[in-house]
């Protein structure tokens, strides 16, 4: 039997969960709760296992790739194939994204206990594990984009998932409007492509547009189109990849999304779908790469992410909307990378970035689940009642940071990667929103767990606890997390370019001491300054109230969006309403008062007089004669008379 | 063909006779019998149509079951009636008595005065659709095109709201206007040739059009074309349909969307697209021009809207622009996907309009600033009409994606662009408009869902409680929807042959 016919696994086990959650919660009593908790650890568990037996299979034979795939749609040349495809990168995320789905299951568990809707959330969960195995796996860009918009659709109920709160409504319904200019983007591409690549070729066929050898169709639409044209279909992937990962002007959507429950938000918005984007872009690099425009629009809009969102980052006091802002930036840096070439570091950053997120939104949880409250002013000196916390929020910290851990590897490659290229405008952006990051994330360390506690909620009831007072679920969660965000990163580094890479490099890790050195004096001054300002509190910043308003506002990006929703959407569709009802309306009825008009005139005619009857009938007699006269002329020149 | 107990003609005549019954003094007039004589016979049709679509094989595109009647009204014009059904037409007509049959099931709650005539009339109605899509000749389509109208009259006036006359009244006109167009079209193609009698079948018909000359065919295509773009409709001639809808009762405005609107995308695959396809693809391209506008415009609309009748029926105008772009592609899939998308748009729209009804009938209003938080009530009705709103987003896996994506696919592919020697630029402006216009499609149907079932419930309802036959025929229009988007090929595998062969026929005969 053929190994890759058993890649269906990954997609059927989550769908069984959802089912099997599904059918007791309707007829059968038993603890449903464990149930569904149970098939969820199951079945991502599963899924994790046979994604390491692949991960295994590829590492040994390093040259294969395994596909399969069934026909969805087929109508004479018109297929779309969905299929499941693998090679390394899809392999590396699918076991990331396996991980993180496994522990936020096992966290939620105690999270949604108290909560009702419990399987709600737990079929949601397992139907988001599908749709976005589905998108790792796609074979071809159809499927991709078939999975791209179910990703978004179960994101958005998740948003909406407390559908009660008006909040929590607006979010969802945000989120998935800005969603679909990003979906609309990706289908305008797949059209795009599919029709220049059916004028390419003499033979009719709609191109199946497959992951794995999208150098060669790319290559022959950009033969076939120019440059020109090329770039700007390329133009639309990048906005759908901008837009789903909360690039720079688009970042408005993550920041709602935070009104989802935090176990959702840890796996979707955190870590997954937001990674999605700069994983449609590392599966389309070579078809992306031909165009160089693109590679440096993507840098741009990356860099300015990476730094803007990290300023606005540094003025947030919900904690939850600093992890959002965090997000963005983090991927700002990926895609930074991306656009410079450093392909094998971004989807090592991919995967450390996911982690670490992972591990500071469930930190995050916990902290939500005992103290009710968002907002940092409200908390400090966590450190004393919760060192475990302190110490799993303390490595994910770190690690993003790129400071020690699994991310200082990541970015090492990053950063050694520009200055090998001698790409050094983005090399000191880079180090620059490095080190911003730096600013709000040790910001937030101190904030939340040094000083004084200043919340409501009485830790002293947790002392004699076990573990202080936190679930055995959550904390299983967060050991796992934790573990794999300190170490994993330096057990793959060293391999990691032998395996995954754009184009195959002589050096696979030239480090740089020059550049770590400087990077780490930096780093660990600014973490001192931090210090100083919110540990110990020896200086007081000034706050100057406009920009820090400017700031905290997202620079009325949020108020842009809105302006133009109103304006540009609502406006015009009811400008198109006036004009349905009233002028298309209007004519109709014009139409009918002629016809009125006309039966009013012609009663006119029938004034019963005589005369004008008689003037009538020779006027009509008149007109028959001339027809007759007409035709018999005709005839006889027919006929030749 | 061997099967001997299936008769076209049986099939078209039974609602009818079932209609007839209903009406007829003899029967009680008892609402629960009535009910349930009329659900009856509507699920026989449901069963007698499915065994016609098991019965004619996949790869055949021609007529089975052909049958003919001579009418000895008119001696010297040997007029006949003549049924038949290829997999196309049975397909709809399995469709159409699936939708009848729930449209049935919902109006036990939704209809409370007049029974005995409600029944009947949607009885009738359903025999007239049958005759739309078993006609195998042109009289006979024309005879069922009219026949169509006074049950859809009387269905859509006797609620007696303020306005039922009026729109009671707009819609019989522009029916009125397509079916005088469509004799008109019909005279000129029996008068034109005289080696043709009344009698010629559709198959006759297709090889002998050909020979007509270029002007005349023009006039005839015209005609139809004109005929159909007024039922279906196309972008101008659109503004009956909202208002007809905003004040029917539920289950008419199911059977009006999601069966009668088929008949004339039907008209145009089976009269234009077949027969006149010489001069029908210099008109497609402005039909295609107009369906892209028509989907942007009825978009637009549903966003505005207040009202979710008339929210829906503009999301029905949306779908039908897409099932348009797809027939005149000229495309083989953009065929499929416009006739998958029929059926799809069919599911969705009867779906959207009866979940409508029921929010109409237990809160009392339509106005969409009066509704909110529904779910809070009865979060299993905001499940299913979530699923079917999303699916009218276009949401890929339900059945809302495919017949869209390959239609929009047809009209960007379709061999008119390089051909037609006016629209070559414009054509592609269209088909990138429309798909703007699906863009959109999130805009308005989440408008719909959150303002109603989403979000606080400002107003106190009570306690409120679906009926298991309401909420059993959304969730069987969800799981329609869900089987088809996951598993589109059950009915492309039924329609592929059709469309191959009539497309490479065209193609062929074009270039």
């Amino acid at each position: 039997m053929d190994i890759a016919q058993n890649l269906w696994m990954l997609l059927i086990l989550p769908l069984f969960a959802v089912l099997f959650t599904i059918i007791p919660s309707a007829y059968i009593a038993l603890p449903k709760r464990r149930i569904t908790l149970g098939l969820t650890i199951i079945s991502s568990s599963v899924s994790l296992i046979i994604s390491l037996i692949y991960a295994g299979y590829l590492l040994h034979h390093p040259n294969e790739t395994l596909e399969t795939n069934f026909v969805f749609l087929n109508s004479g040349a018109f297929k779309i194939h969905i299929g499941a495809f693998m090679d390394k990168i899809s392999v590396f995320v699918l076991l990331i994204f396996n991980i993180i789905a496994l522990t936020c299951g096992i966290f939620s568990y105690k999270y949604m206990q108290n909560k009702e809707d419990f399987s709600r959330f737990f079929v949601l969960l397992n139907l988001f594990i599908f749709s976005m195995t589905g998108l790792i796996l796609s074979a071809n860009l159809i499927q991709f984009y078939i999975f791209w918009e179910l990703t978004g659709v179960f994101s958005y109920l998740l948003i909406g998932f407390y559908y009660k709160r008006p909040a929590s409504e607006k979010a969802a319904r945000k989120t998935f409007l800005i969603n679909k200019i990003g979906d609309f983007a990706l289908l305008a591409a797949v059209l795009n492509f599919s029709y220049f690549l059916i004028q390419d070729t003499d033979a009719i066929f709609y191109p199946l547009l497959t992951l794995n050898d999208v150098s060669t169709w790319g290559l022959m639409a950009y033969v076939q189109v120019g440059s020109f044209v090329y770039t700007a279909i390329c133009l639309f992937i990048v906005a759908a990849a901008v837009i789903r990962a909360s690039q720079f002007p688009f970042q408005v959507w993550l920041v709602d999304a935070m009104e989802a429950p935090t176990p959702a938000n840890s796996l979707i918005h955190g870590a997954i779908l937001t990674s999605a984007g700069a994983y449609l872009i590392i599966r389309l690099y070579p078809a992306l790469m031909l165009s160089p425009v693109v590679l440096k629009i993507i840098a741009l809009i990356g860099i300015i992410t990476a730094i803007t969102c990290a300023v606005i980052a540094i003025a947030q006091n919900d904690i939850k909307k600093i992890l959002a802002f965090s997000t963005a930036s983090q991927l700002g840096l990926i895609f930074t990378a991306l656009g410079c070439g450093a392909y094998s570091g971004a989807v090592f950053q991919l995967g450390t970035h996911a982690l670490a997120k992972t591990l500071m939104f469930l930190v995050a949880g916990v902290i939500l689940h005992k103290t009710l409250n968002r907002n940092v002013k409200f908390l400090g000196g966590l450190r004393e009642y919760t060192p475990i916390l302190a110490a799993g929020w303390l490595i994910g910290v770190l690690s993003l940071s790129g400071v020690f851990f699994s991310g200082f590897y990541s970015k090492e490659m990053i950063l050694n990667h520009m200055y090998e290229s001698r790409q050094f405008v983005f090399l000191g952006l880079c180090i620059f929103a490095v080190l911003l990051n730096v600013v709000y994330l040790f910001r937030s360390y101190f904030i939340i767990f040094e000083g004084h506690y200043k919340g409501s909620y009485d830790f002293s009831q947790d002392e004699d606890k076990k573990y202080d007072g936190i679930d055995k679920f959550m904390l299983s969660a967060l050991g796992i997390l934790a573990t794999l965000t300190a170490f994993s990163g330096g057990f793959i580094a060293a391999d990691f370019q032998k395996y995954i890479y754009i184009i195959k490099q002589k050096f696979y890790l030239v480090r740089h001491p020059e550049l770590e050195i400087s990077l780490f004096i930096a780093a660990f001054l600014t973490i001192y300054l931090m210090w100083q300002i919110y540990g110990v509190r020896k200086f007081k910043i000034k706050r100057i109230r406009m920009i820090y308003r400017f700031v905290v506002l997202q620079f009325y990006i949020n108020k842009l969006f809105e302006f133009v929703y109103n304006i540009l959407i609502k406006g015009v569709s009811r400008l198109i309403n006036f004009l349905d009802k009233y002028i298309i309306g209007g004519i109709y009825i014009l139409l009918s008062q002629f016809i009125r008009l006309g039966g009013y005139m012609s009663l006119r005619l029938q004034n019963g007089n005589l005369n004008s009857y008689i003037f009538y009938s020779f006027v009509f007699i008149t007109a028959i004669l001339l027809c007759a006269v007409m035709v018999y002329f005709k005839g006889l020149s027919q006929y030749g008379g | 063909m061997a099967v001997n107990f299936l008769s076209t003609f049986i099939l078209v005549l039974l609602p009818i006779i079932a209609g007839l019954l209903i009406i007829s003094p003899f029967f009680p007039n008892n609402a629960i019998k009535i009910r349930r004589f009329a659900k009856a016979f509507c699920a026989f049709n449901l069963f007698y149509s499915i065994l016609f679509m098991l019965f004619i094989p996949c790869d055949v595109s021609g007529f089975a079951f052909v049958e003919q009647f001579p009418l000895n009204i008119m001696p010297n014009l040997n007029v006949s009636i003549v049924f038949g059904l290829d997999n196309v037409s049975a397909l709809l007509c399995v469709l159409s008595s699936f939708v009848m049959l729930l449209a049935l099931i919902a109006s036990k709650s939704l209809i409370n005065s007049r029974q005995k005539s409600f029944y009947s009339l949607m009885l009738f109605l359903l025999g007239a659709v049958f005759g739309i899509f078993a006609a195998n000749n042109l009289f006979t389509f024309l005879t069922f095109w009219m026949l169509l109208l006074p049950p859809a009259y009387f269905l859509i006036s006797i609620p007696g709201g303020n306005n039922t006359r009026k729109n009671a009244v707009k819609f019989v006109l522009f029916s009125f206007a397509s079916s005088i167009l469509i004799m008109i079209s019909t005279a000129l193609v029996y008068a034109y040739c005289a080696d043709l009698n009344i009698l010629s079948d559709f198959g006759t018909l297709i090889k002998k059009s050909e020979d007509f000359p270029v002007v005349m065919q023009m006039m005839i295509c015209a005609g139809f074309s004109i005929a159909f773009a007024l039922r279906l409709p196309v972008f101008p001639l659109h503004s009956w349909l909202v208002e007809v809808h905003s004040e029917v009762p539920a289950p008419v405005s199911a059977v009006l969307a999601g069966i009668l609107l088929n008949t004339a995308a039907y008209g145009f695959i089976r009269i234009n697209l077949q027969m006149y396809y010489d001069v029908f693809q210099l008109f497609a391209p402005v039909l295609i021009l107009f369906a892209a506008i028509g989907v942007v415009w009825a978009s637009c609309a549903a966003i505005a809207q207040n009202n979710i009748k008339k929210l829906v029926s503009c999301i029905s105008l949306v779908n039908m622009g897409i099932i348009l772009i797809g027939i005149a592609s000229f495309t083989e899939f953009g065929l499929t996907g416009a006739i998958f998308h029929m059926v799809a748009h069919s599911l969705i729209i009867s779906g959207l309009f009866i979940g409508v009804g029921i929010i109409n009938a237990k809160f009392k209003t339509d106005k969409l600033e009066l509704l909110s938080g529904i779910a809070k009530y009865v979060l299993g009705f905001a499940g299913v009409m979530l699923i079917i709103g999303l699916s009218a987003a276009f949401l890929p896996l339900t059945a809302g994606f495919s017949g869209a994506f390959m239609s929009l696919a047809g009209g960007f592919n379709s061999p008119l662009i390089e051909k037609a020697f006016f629209a070559s630029d414009l054509m592609q402006f269209a088909s990138i408009f429309a798909t703007v216009g699906t863009a959109l499609s999130g805009v308005y149907v989440l408008r719909f869902l959150h303002k109603t079932f989403f979000g606080l419930s400002e107003f106190d309802f009570g306690e409120i409680k679906l009926a298991n036959h309401q909420f059993a025929v959304l969730a069987i229009f969800s799981a329609g929807i869900l089987i088809f988007g996951i598993y589109p090929m059950g009915i492309i595998d039924k329609i592929s042959a059709f469309a191959q062969t009539n497309i490479s026929n065209i193609l062929t005969a074009i270039f």
